[in-house]
């Protein structure tokens, strides 16, 4: 595929991106709005309209962060891998995120009941555990490219990792299942859920997620070479060793913020980009903004049906963008493939 | 090269500034979080409270957070341990809520008439109510704990469910809380006194060797040593077979169980099939003739609070009187 190729996408680009990007942009406070009016409460309670925007503003920032975090590490793992298919998960991080968060859940027990850290605030320690497991898997990555730096290895051992992570998350839950009340939490955990996002957790994951998306989009014409091949890329002139390094860091720091504001989300990473590169191309000058616009939407929509959907409690985050999710992934996927899209 | 070089430390850069500005946050809420204290859990000497530099009282939390001791007329209970003391010692006027979990309830009709509501998520609604005190049992999550304090709400954690003294201690720290401080005292004087007068007439003599067993799917789970589980076996006037080798909620598999091989199975309706018709666990003692499975409502056997007093009578009364029903 050439550079020109690139930039023109594919043959069902029919909107110039302006128009794509205002479409998003008017969509993003669309559902920003919508998730600041529906709600539990009466708004029109004047004394708790205060205290009730507060908290959904608190949770449309989570849903946002979150779900921009996960579209734009999609966007960065399927160009790096130069395949649609794969999702942020595909390098471990997510699974290291995980596993970090349900050992911080049985760590705060710990501490609690033993003062060990007086004055730390639980709530602080679930995102920490998420964000430290993110960063221990992408060492551990690292470690392994120092030996041999392939794509194809970093692709394997991101599923090794991801295989071990899972399985240390097993040993985890065997431990929670000791404890009734544990092992609620980490169920819960493992549904996905932003309701109870604060200011410590946004304060905590907006960096990482600020930082981590700008500095995606840097890596966006390298990652446009990276698509016609690593040889032919090289022989363009990119530092296909840097951009490697670099956007697997990108992508472990954007699931790692992900996972500490929402527990296990899935399906984002993969859908969103997906139905935004027939809009805007597969250039990830454009793709990267346009999908961190599509996974704020994607995951603020989901959250808002949570509420909206009738229960004695909310559906879990998680599930509504599984079953939201993994159908729309469906029709995507044969829409293009009657329309003869090739990434 | 040089240009190369610049991406390379621009990224480091950007990485480190990212995670140590993230971090900060972190700290930033651990020094926020430093009026907290060491909380009361079980072990703690007592659950009196303290007197503060301003001269008031509080107690101090699970969480470890304090609350101060003040009038008390808007109630919320979001916890199912705390809706039924709530019931016993405050005045129906100052109860705005009971738990989700309330109306389904074995006595689910006493909570009749009061809206019930899950805090972790429905916070708003529970805004609504303007409450000034919501009793928890948070479980280990405790963000939306957060969220309530930030809403302005008083909330006090109950913390974990192990069993009898949490639960007492629970009852004692509602009567502070609600400004009823000897009738908490006396409901779990009285509640402790009535559990052990169920098998009071055993006195040391010989007891039952048993255990509690939940089947579900494929999986057998026990609940023991540190659990409400135990001490309903206890008191129960039966010998928990599986506290000397476990505690908490172990999952057991047909080895350990043939190991243990209890004289008991106490478990809940319907899951006697589901135990001895299961191959090789057919030759537990339990099922055989001197042995016995003795099956609970599971309602009843699940309740870590009050109803732990009714499980306790029911099952000492299938374990000694009526024989080993089977």
């Amino acid at each position: 595929m050439t550079t020109s190729a690139v930039e023109r996408g594919p043959a069902l680009v029919r909107a110039p991106a302006g128009f794509v990007y205002a479409g998003l942009i008017a969509t993003a406070i669309g559902a920003c709005a919508l998730s600041l009016v529906v709600g539990h409460g009466d708004l029109a309670d004047a004394s708790l309209r205060d205290a009730f925007l507060r908290l959904r503003a608190q949770r449309l920032a989570g849903a946002f962060l979150a779900g921009t975090a996960l579209a734009v590490a999609g966007v960065l793992v399927q160009g790096l891998f130069r395949n649609p298919l794969a999702s942020p998960s595909v390098i471990g991080t997510s699974a290291g995120a995980s596993f970090g968060g349900r050992v911080a859940l049985l760590a705060t027990q710990w501490a609690l009941a033993s003062g060990v850290v007086p004055g730390l605030p639980p709530e602080v320690l679930l995102p920490a555990g998420c964000i430290l497991g993110a960063l221990g898997a992408l060492g551990a990555l690292f470690v392994v490219a120092e030996v041999r730096d392939d794509l194809v290895v970093l692709l394997l051992t991101g599923f090794l990792l991801s295989a071990l992570f899972i399985s240390l998350e097993g040993f985890v839950i065997s431990l929670a299942q000791e404890r009734w009340e544990l092992s609620r939490a980490v169920l819960s955990f493992a549904l996905g859920d932003v309701s109870g996002v604060g200011l410590r957790q946004l304060a905590m994951a907006m960096p990482l997620v600020l930082v981590g998306g700008a500095l995606a989009w840097t890596w966006a014409v390298p990652l446009d070479l990276m698509l016609t091949g690593e040889e032919e890329a090289r022989s363009l002139g990119a530092e296909v060793d840097s951009i490697r390094r670099w956007v697997v860091v990108w992508i472990a720091i954007l699931t790692a913020a992900a996972v500490s504001l929402g527990g296990n989300v899935g399906f984002v990473g993969l859908v969103v980009p997906h139905a935004l590169r027939p809009l805007v191309g597969l250039t990830h000058r454009r793709l990267i903004p346009a999908s961190a616009l599509g996974g704020g939407i994607f995951v603020v929509c989901c959250d808002v049906l949570c509420r909206v959907l009738p229960g004695r409690s909310e559906v879990p985050l998680g599930v509504i963008t599984g079953l939201v999710g993994a159908p729309t992934f469906l029709w995507l996927l044969l829409k293009h493939r009657r329309e003869s899209y090739a990434f | 090269m040089a240009a190369q070089r610049a991406t390379e430390w621009i990224n480091a850069a950007c990485a480190l500034l990212a995670v140590a500005v993230s971090t900060s946050a972190a700290l930033l809420g651990a020094s926020q979080g430093s009026a907290r204290e060491r909380p009361s859990l079980p072990g703690a000497a007592s659950v009196e409270p303290a007197r503060a530099s301003d001269g008031g009282t509080f107690l101090v939390d699970a969480t470890g957070a304090r609350v101060a001791l003040e009038p008390r007329h808007r109630v919320a209970s979001g916890s199912l341990l705390a809706d039924p003391v709530l019931l016993a010692l405050a005045a129906p006027t100052d109860i705005v809520a009971f738990s989700a979990r309330a109306p389904l309830a074995r006595d689910g009709h006493r909570y009749a008439g009061k809206p019930s509501l899950d805090p972790t998520r429905r916070v708003e609604q529970l805004l609504e109510l303007r409450p000034d005190l919501v009793l928890v049992n948070s479980l280990g999550e405790s963000a939306w704990i957060e969220q309530l304090r930030a809403a302005g709400v008083v909330v006090f954690d109950l913390g974990p469910m192990w069993g009898v003294d949490t639960f007492v201690r629970n009852v004692m720290q509602i009567g502070w809380l609600i400004g009823q401080p000897q009738a908490g005292r006396e409901l779990a004087a009285q509640f402790r006194l009535r559990l052990e007068a169920i098998a009071g007439h055993l006195g040391g003599g010989p007891r039952r060797g048993a255990l509690y067993l939940g089947v579900h799917g494929g999986d057998l789970f026990g609940g023991t040593r540190g659990s409400s589980y135990h001490d309903v076996l206890t008191y129960a006037g039966l010998r928990d077979v599986a506290a000397e080798r476990y505690q908490g909620w172990p999952k057991y598999d047909p080895e350990a169980l043939l190991t243990l091989d209890p004289e008991l199975v106490v478990t809940q309706t319907g899951m006697r099939a589901a135990l001895c018709e299961r191959g090789e666990l057919g030759r537990l003692r339990a099922c055989g003739p001197e042995g016995g499975v003795l099956e609970v409502d599971g309602q009843l056997l699940n309740d870590a609070g009050m109803g732990m007093l009714d499980a306790a009578e029911r099952i000492h009364r299938l374990a000694y009187r009526d024989g080993a029903a089977r």
